[in-house]
């Protein structure tokens, strides 16, 4: 410890100078704040947060020492050289801190990542908290927000919405670029909802109203909103059809002139669709000018509200991603066909998976099958990623992808059959996709994954054989989990692999996604060591000579082939 | 026997035991080794030194804190505040001595007078409102409106809970 500064020599005669004053003793020449700093911290060690938080607004010496205290206290680690702040419901008592730091202006936050817990008391103090510190905030990168609520209730708290628009709308405010919301209550009304109607399903309008009716005075509200927003109707793209608009928004006006920021939605939380803020997210869609990439994933739709994508018109979409959301086909049509003049790359997956889990397979499989727009064309298309089944929609009917330079077929996510879904894949429509595309470089990217590998042993792929894809030059084989990489399915790939006649250059990504895409880099130097973390057995250069080995006819023809990044030859 | 010269040239003589409850003092013995000379302590007054050398020699016997349990001290010291009766007493003087006793057993190295000071200048801010300790160490208000504004929004807030 390091010698005192304080000179004593002044205090022998202070006591004849001390008055009686009422509190302090301004004469009094010793004062808290002359101690050294690292004194001062050792006081503070003793000190409660609350008495911390209080400190730190008395003054700025107090406020600089006090404050990084109180957050340490509080679990929380100001941000760091890269600027990233992480708040989770240990650490969200931090926030009036952060609200009045004055050195997090300083020090740029440009990554914030927030979990609540509706377990709080706090929950919507939380909320509205981090809407303040956010207004302190400019220039931020990506904003995570994580509800994770999970518990089930009959409805939503309607004293959450404004709050929770409030805080959405700060975040655009903040020019964040890239927004994820995440996590959701799990609502028996729409639990209820997603059950198959007994009726003859109702109509969009019908759906709305009843909406309307459940959300009680949150419907007064948005109704009194629409009513407001007016009715001046966007042109519309030719050839798409409304649904009945009058009742309905089309184009939610902005509430502020602020312009967004906005690079990339992503959606995970069925509030924003159609819980709680339906028409904020609306709002945003469509005021969102530079928004580029829209993922909407795991979004339970009640009944048909999916109505509401009809709605939408995002004038820049180039990227679009729809996973595990019960989206129908015409509406899904209609939301291509809006953003026919923008799109470059579209993901679909599990469209159906709700509908399908309360009727019958057969029944499902129906209604997925119901055509695309017959009429739609995606001039810039380059990329579509979807699973095998739904392959035929986009390459068959008459929906042109005449750029498209990527197909990406989602076989075998977790839990499902990879080789049923291999046997799915519709060669003959590759092939006619291949002879249609004028690249070469249709890049065939299969995503393994399985876990039950005796499904996967088990069921024929023998429907491919004597279906040949010409033209794919290019063929990248992701492989998600190791276990399922055994002798009995080399054979089968092997099988499956002899399919592709002209490919040149084969890449086996080992693992995870990072990988992915590095068949676009171009070359890489041969020989480097392998990166692929995943528990791959492939790594064991034993096993990789065996699993060459067993498909060395296929490797044989092909001039190039890469197993993560090791060049085979 | 040891003697200690003050900043105020008062002479202090004590016990050896007694004085090597300080760190500093007890390594300055050990360098100097067996002698007659002062030691001087220029940065502590007379009326501080018999303070703080009538803590010592209540003290004194009591096993000094090792190295070793500094560490499990570490923790337990972060969560209590408490002081024993007698220390309670000792510490008991106004706002200008706790301050002189604090920066003494900082200076001569007594770690655990340094934590009775430390924890009762916590548990004089502990529990208060800002008002409250402004008054009490005389803290002067250095913010710039518009960041005594933001404090005062937060904690307009913080009441409506």
């Amino acid at each position: 410890m390091s010698t005192p500064r304080i000179d004593h020599s002044l205090s022998v005669d202070e006591g004849i100078r001390r008055e009686a004053e009422v509190f302090a003793k301004p004469t009094q020449t010793l004062h808290l704040l002359d101690f050294p700093d690292e004194l001062l911290l050792l006081i503070l060690t003793h000190v409660p947060p609350r008495s911390l938080y209080t400190l730190a607004t008395l003054c700025t010496k107090l406020h600089y020492i006090a404050l990084p205290v109180y957050f340490h206290l509080q679990g929380l680690s100001l941000p760091d050289s890269d600027g990233t702040l992480t708040l989770t419901p240990s650490n969200l008592n931090a926030l009036p801190g952060l609200r009045i730091a004055l050195f997090s202006t300083q020090q740029p936050i440009r990554h914030i990542s927030c979990v609540f817990s509706h377990q709080d008391d706090a929950f919507l103090a939380s909320v509205r908290r981090l809407s303040a510190v956010l207004t302190r905030l400019g220039d931020i990168e990506d904003v995570v927000l994580n509800f994770s609520l999970i518990e089930e209730v009959e409805s939503h708290p309607l004293t959450w919405c404004e709050p929770l628009e409030n805080l959405l709308e700060t975040v655009i405010a903040s020019g964040c670029r890239k927004l994820k919301v995440r996590g959701d209550l799990l609502c028996l009304e729409w639990l209820h909802s997603l059950s198959p109607p007994s009726s003859p399903p109702p109509s969009p309008l019908a759906a709305r109203r009843v909406n309307v009716k459940q959300l009680g005075g949150l419907g007064t509200r948005i109704a009194k909103k629409l009513a407001s927003v007016g009715r001046k109707r966007r042109p519309r793209p030719i050839l798409v059809e409304f649904p009945p608009t009058e009742t309905l928004p089309e184009v939610v006006r902005p509430k502020s002139s602020t312009t967004s920021n906005l690079r990339e939605l992503t959606v995970t939380s069925s509030m924003l669709v159609h819980g709680l803020l339906p028409d904020w997210t609306l709002r945003a869609l469509n005021t969102s000018t530079r928004l580029t990439t829209l993922s909407l994933l795991n979004l339970p739709f009640p009944g048909r509200a999916t109505h509401a994508f009809t709605h939408i018109h995002i004038p820049a979409l180039a990227h679009l991603t729809i996973k595990s959301c019960p989206i129908d086909f015409p509406t899904l049509s209609l939301l291509l066909t809006r953003h026919a003049g923008t799109l470059t790359s579209l993901t679909i997956d599990k469209l159906l998976e709700h509908a399908s889990s309360s009727s019958s397979p057969h029944a499902s499989r129906e209604v997925g099958w119901t055509p695309i727009r017959s009429d739609i064309t995606l001039p810039f298309i380059t990329h579509l990623a979807a699973p095998a089944r739904y392959i035929p929609q986009f390459l068959t009917w008459r929906c042109v992808l005449p750029s498209l330079a990527a197909l990406t077929v989602l076989a075998g996510t977790p839990r499902t059959l990879i080789l049923f879904e291999f046997a799915l894949v519709p060669w003959h429509l590759l092939d006619y996709v291949a002879d249609r595309v004028d690249t070469c470089e249709l890049a065939l990217d299969v995503v393994l994954s399985g876990e039950e590998d005796g499904a996967l042993c088990t069921a024929d792929p023998t429907g491919a054989r004597g279906m040949y894809v010409r033209r794919v030059r290019k063929l990248v084989v992701r492989f998600c989990r190791g276990e399922g990489l055994e002798r009995r399915l080399w054979e089968k790939l092997r099988m499956w692999l002899d399919c592709f006649e002209d490919v040149e250059e084969v890449v086996f990504v080992l693992d995870g996604e990072e990988e992915l895409g590095r068949w676009e880099s171009g070359d890489e130097k041969s020989g480097s060591p392998e990166r692929g973390k995943g528990g791959l057995t492939l790594r064991d250069e034993k096993v990789r000579r065996a699993f060459v080995h067993e498909l060395m006819p296929f490797f044989s023809r092909v001039p190039r082939v890469r197993i993560g990044d090791h060049d085979l030859w | 026997m040891v003697l200690l010269v003050t900043s105020d040239n008062e002479q202090f003589t004590t016990e050896k035991d007694i004085v090597e409850r300080s760190v500093l003092i007890k390594n300055m013995l050990e360098d100097v080794g067996e002698s007659d000379q002062p030691i001087p302590l220029p940065n502590v007054s007379s009326s501080v030194l018999k303070k703080v050398l009538e803590y010592c020699e209540h003290h004194r016997g009591e096993p000094l804190p090792t190295a070793d349990s500094e560490q499990s001290q570490d923790e337990t010291r972060k969560r209590t505040t408490d002081i024993s009766e007698w220390d309670q007493k000792f510490i008991t003087v106004d706002q200008e001595m706790l301050f002189e006793i604090i920066l003494a057993a900082n200076y001569l190295d007594i770690k655990s007078l340094l934590d009775v000071g430390c924890k009762t200048v916590a548990n004089m801010i502990k529990g208060k409102t800002p008002e409250e300790i402004r008054k009490l160490f005389n803290i002067v208000n250095d913010f710039t409106p518009e960041e005594e504004a933001q404090i005062k929004k937060e904690n307009e807030w913080a009441e409506d809970r």
